[in-house]
C-alpha cells in the first residue's frame, strides 16, 4: 500500500533537471541502474559544496554565504573502483521546508531514488547541525556523518569526540577539512562501507513518553504491520504531526484527520504548537548529545572578530562599504583600461597589416572585417574588463562579505518595503542576471522573489558593466561611469519602493545568518572565475563574432536599413544615429553585443568621434535597463511564470525610453 | 520629535513589562550582555524558522551589534551569527541572564 495519494509531490514532475546553464548539470530524473547515489545535505554554508568540488571537480559553484547552492548538481565520480552519483544539494535547516529551495532539497531526499546520506556539518555548530542529523536519522536510510570545518571547530577552542559522536549515533562519523582536502578519502570510503552493509540507522531521539505515545498512536494508524514504506511510518507520523505543508496534503483525508485530532491533545498538554513541541525535544536532545562529544575551552584570538566589529559598524560599517565599492571601481576600471589600451592597438595593427591583400569595399573584405571585429571586440575590449570584474566579484562572495552588505541596507530596503536578503540576489546580479534570478529562491514569498528579480535585472551584470567601463569610462572617463553606476543604483532603489507599493505585503522581516569571515583561497577564485568565464569564451564570444559577421553582411547588402527605419522613431526620440537601431536589436541577444555591434555599425572603435558626450551616455543609460537578454528571460519565466516576466520586460523597456528620453534633454541642456 | 520617541521607547519598555522584572523585547536587550529568550510573538511559519535557527524559548543569545535607521540587529547563539530585523526583534521578549 502507498500511503502517499500521488508520488508528485513529492517527486517534481519537471525536477530542475533542465537548468539552463551548461556547467551545472543536473540529476536525471531516471537513476542508472545498479549506481549508487550519494547525496550530500546538511545546513546552509556547511561546506556541502566544496566537499562536492573535492571529488568531482570545479562544478558547483561555492560561496561564503547561506543559499549559494540553490539546485541540485550531480556528478559521476569514480572512488575505490566503484562508480557512483553523487548528488550535491541545496543547504536544509530541517525537513520542513521554508522556501522552493529547501523544497527543492527535501523532494529529492523523499524521492525514494537515494541510497547513501552524507550528512556534513559545520563542526563549528554543531549543537544546532546535531538537529538535522536526529531527523535524517529518522529515514532510516543508509548514513554517514561529515564533520566538516574541524579546523573552524578548533579555532574557536572545541575539541569533539567523533568516536563517542559515532558510539551515541550508532553511525560512522568522519572528520574533514574539505576545501583541504582533508579527511574526504575516508569519507567515501565509510560511504561505500555503509552502502554494502547498508544498516539504516536507528532513530537516536528518544522522546518524552507523552509525544512517543501520541507518535505511535499515529503509526498505528498508518498501517502498522504491513511492509514499511518509504519514507517510514515514523517519519510520516511526525511529519504529519507537524502539519507539514508538503506531506499532509499527499495523505488520505481520514488519516489527516486523526492527526488533527492528535496534534489538538499534543498541543493541550503542551501549552503550544504541535510542530514546536517536536523541534524543542529535537533541540533538546541535540544539546544533550553535543554535550556528551564536545568541549569548549578558550577560543583562539581572532583577528575576524575585530574586522567584523569594523565592517558591521553603525557608522565606520557604511564608511567601509563606500570604500569597498569604490575599490572595486576603480581596480576594475584602472585594470581594464590599461589592458584595453594595450591589446586594442595590437590587434588593429594586426589587422592592417592581415587585411592588406583585401580590397576595401569587397564582400570579403566585409567578412574578414566583420569576423575580425568580433574576434578581436571580445578579446580587446569585453575580457579586459570582465576578467578583473569576476575576480573582484568572487572575492566579495568567498570572504563572506555579501550577508554583511544585506544586513547593513536592510534598515534602508526595509524601509522601501523589501527584504534585506533581497540584496544578496541583488548583488549577484552585478555578475549575470541569470544566477541572480535562481538565488531569489532562498526568499519565502513570491512577491519578495518578484521584486528581487526585477531588480537584480535592472542591476548592470558584468556584461553591461563592460558596456559602461569600455564605452563611458573609457572614453568619457572614469567620473561618468561612475555616475551611471550611482544613477543606476538610485533608479533602482526607487523602481523597489514604486513596485513594492503596487504589490503591499507585510515583509516577514530579516532572519539570515551571517557567516564567518574566509580566508578566499587564490585556487578556489580562479577556478570559480574560469567556471564563469568558459561561458562567455564558449558561448558568448561565438555568438558575438557570428553576430558580427551577420551584421557585416547585413550592411554590405543594405539589410539594416530596414531594422533601422523600423526603429527610427526610437532613435530618434532618444536622439540617436539611426544605424544604432540593429545594435539594440542584438543587445538582447547577448548584452556584450550591443557595444560591439555599435562599434561596427558605426564603422570605427573610436565611438568618440562620432557621437557626442550625451549621445554616449543616452546609449548606455538605454542599453543598462532595456529588456534583460534572452538567457535571463529565459530563467525569469522559469522562475516567475510568463506573466509577471512579461510585466517585468515591459517595466524594464518602458523605464529605460523614459529615462533615456529624459537624459537626452537634461543632458543636452546641460552640455550646451 | 525626539520627545515623541523617548516617550514611545519609555511606553513599550512599561507595557511589555508583564514577563517579570528584566523582560524586554530583543531590540532593547543591552549590547553584548546575554539574554534567555522568553516567549516569541509571531506567526507559526517565523517561529518555526527562528526555532531552525536556534532561537526557541530558552535560548540564550547575546546581541552584537545593532544597524542604524531600525535596521538589523547582529545576534549570537550556540556560536552562529544571525541578522535579525529590528520588526522580528520587538517580538522576541528576553530576560537578563545575572
Amino acid at each position: 500500500m502507498t500511503l502517499l495519494r500521488s508520488s508528485s509531490v513529492l517527486c517534481e514532475k519537471d525536477p530542475p533537471a533542465s537548468c539552463s546553464c551548461a556547467h551545472a548539470r543536473c540529476a536525471p530524473k531516471s537513476r542508472v541502474p545498479g549506481m549508487l547515489r550519494v547525496v550530500l545535505i546538511g545546513q546552509p554554508n556547511c561546506g556541502k559544496s566544496t566537499l562536492f568540488n573535492a571529488v568531482a571537480g570545479y562544478r558547483s559553484t561555492t560561496g561564503n554565504f547561506s543559499g549559494t547552492t540553490v539546485r541540485l548538481t550531480w556528478s559521476r565520480v569514480r572512488i575505490n573502483g566503484t562508480q557512483l552519483e553523487l548528488v550535491d544539494l541545496p543547504g536544509v535547516y530541517s525537513l520542513t521546508a521554508n522556501n522552493p529551495t529547501e523544497s527543492t532539497a527535501k523532494k529529492f531526499l523523499l524521492s525514494g531514488t537515494v541510497d547513501v546520506i552524507v550528512n556534513v556539518l559545520d563542526t563549528s555548530l554543531l549543537s544546532r547541525s546535531l538537529e538535522l542529523t536526529l531527523e535524517l536519522c529518522e529515514l532510516g536510510l543508509p548514513m554517514v556523518v561529515c564533520l566538516n570545518m574541524m579546523d573552524e571547530a578548533q579555532r574557536k577552542g572545541m575539541s569533539i569526540a567523533a568516536s563517542k559522536l559515532s558510539e551515541l549515533l550508532a553511525l560512522p562519523v568522519v572528520e574533514t577539512i574539505a576545501y583541504r582536502g582533508l579527511g574526504v578519502p575516508e569519507l567515501f570510503r565509510q560511504v561505500l562501507q555503509a552502502a554494502r552493509h547498508s544498516t539504516p540507522p536507528a532513530p537516536v531521539l528518544h522522546w518524552h513518553r507523552d509525544v512517543a505515545t501520541v507518535i505511535q498512536q499515529m503509526e498505528l494508524c498508518l498501517g502498522n504491520g504491513q511492509p514499511e514504506p518509504f519514507p517510514p511510518r515514523s517519519f510520516l507520523a511526525i511529519k504529519l504531526l507537524e502539519a507539514d505543508k508538503e506531506i499532509s496534503p499527499a495523505i488520505d483525508p481520514q488519516i489527516r484527520a486523526v492527526a488533527d485530532a492528535l496534534r489538538k491533545e499534543l498541543e493541550q498538554t503542551h501549552g503550544r504548537a504541535a510542530e514546536e513541541v517536536i523541534m524543542a525535544e529535537r533541540h533538546n536532545c541535540a544539546m544533550q548529545l553535543f554535550e556528551q562529544v564536545a568541549t569548549v575551552g578558550h577560543p583562539q584570538r581572532d583577528i575576524r572578530m575585530a574586522i567584523d566589529r569594523l565592517l558591521t559598524h553603525p557608522v565606520w560599517g557604511y564608511a567601509m562599504l563606500v570604500l569597498v565599492l569604490a575599490g572595486f571601481f576603480w581596480g576594475v576600471f584602472g585594470l581594464g583600461a590599461t589592458i584595453e589600451q594595450m591589446v586594442q592597438n595590437r590587434l588593429e595593427a594586426l589587422f592592417t597589416q592581415w587585411g592588406r591583400t583585401l580590397v576595401p569595399g569587397s564582400l570579403s573584405y566585409a567578412l574578414a572585417r566583420s569576423f575580425w571585429d568580433g574576434v578581436a571586440g571580445g578579446a580587446a575590449v569585453l575580457l579586459p574588463y570582465l576578467v578583473p570584474f569576476l575576480f573582484g566579484l568572487a572575492l566579495l562572495e568567498d570572504v563572506g562579505y555579501l550577508p554583511r552588505v544585506a544586513y547593513l541596507l536592510d534598515g534602508l530596503l526595509h524601509r522601501i518595503g523589501l527584504h534585506g536578503t533581497s540584496v544578496v540576489p541583488i548583488v549577484l546580479g552585478y555578475g549575470c542576471s541569470v544566477p541572480a534570478c535562481l538565488a531569489t529562491r532562498v526568499l519565502p514569498s513570491r512577491r519578495d522573489r518578484f521584486l528581487a528579480t526585477v531588480l537584480a535585472t535592472l542591476v548592470p551584470c558584468s556584461a553591461r558593466s563592460t558596456v559602461i567601463f569600455a564605452l563611458v569610462a573609457f572614453y568619457l572617463g572614469p567620473g561618468w561611469a561612475l555616475g551611471i553606476f550611482a544613477f543606476n543604483g538610485l533608479v533602482v532603489f526607487f523602481s523597489g519602493w514604486w513596485l513594492a507599493r503596487l504589490w503591499p505585503e507585510v515583509s516577514p522581516g530579516m532572519l539570515l545568518e551571517v557567516p564567518r569571515y574566509q580566508w578566499p583561497s587564490l585556487r578556489v577564485m580562479s577556478k570559480k572565475v574560469w567556471l564563469r568565464l568558459r561561458e562567455f569564451i564558449m558561448v558568448s564570444w561565438p555568438i558575438l563574432v557570428a553576430g558580427s559577421v551577420v551584421l557585416g553582411l547585413a550592411e554590405f547588402w543594405h539589410l539594416d536599413r530596414g531594422v533601422n527605419a523600423a526603429l527610427a522613431p526610437l532613435t530618434g526620440l532618444l536622439g540617436l544615429p539611426a544605424a544604432v537601431g540593429t545594435t539594440l536589436i542584438f543587445g538582447i541577444l547577448r548584452k556584450e553585443l550591443s557595444l560591439l555591434m555599435l562599434m561596427q555599425a558605426l564603422g570605427t572603435s573610436a565611438v568618440n568621434t562620432v557621437m557626442t558626450t550625451t549621445q554616449i551616455l543616452v546609449f548606455t543609460i538605454f542599453v543598462t535597463f532595456y529588456i534583460p537578454c534572452l538567457a535571463t528571460i529565459v530563467a525569469m519565466s522559469r522562475e516567475l511564470g510568463r506573466r509577471l516576466t512579461a510585466a517585468a520586460i515591459g517595466y524594464s523597456f518602458v523605464l529605460a525610453t523614459l529615462l533615456a528620453t529624459a537624459a537626452r534633454f537634461l543632458l543636452e541642456y546641460l552640455l550646451r | 520629535m525626539l520627545l515623541d520617541r523617548l516617550k514611545g521607547r519609555v511606553f513599550s519598555v512599561t507595557s511589555e513589562d508583564s514577563f517579570g522584572e528584566d523582560s524586554r523585547s530583543l531590540d532593547h536587550a543591552p549590547k553584548g550582555k546575554q539574554v534567555e529568550v522568553v516567549q516569541i510573538e509571531e506567526n507559526r511559519d517565523t517561529r518555526r524558522q527562528l526555532a531552525q535557527l536556534g532561537i526557541q524559548p530558552g535560548t540564550v543569545l547575546c546581541v552584537r551589534q545593532s544597524a542604524p535607521l531600525g535596521g538589523p540587529l547582529l545576534i549570537e547563539t550556540q556560536g552562529a551569527v544571525l541578522a535579525l530585523g529590528r520588526a522580528l526583534s520587538r517580538k522576541i521578549q528576553v530576560r537578563l541572564l545575572p
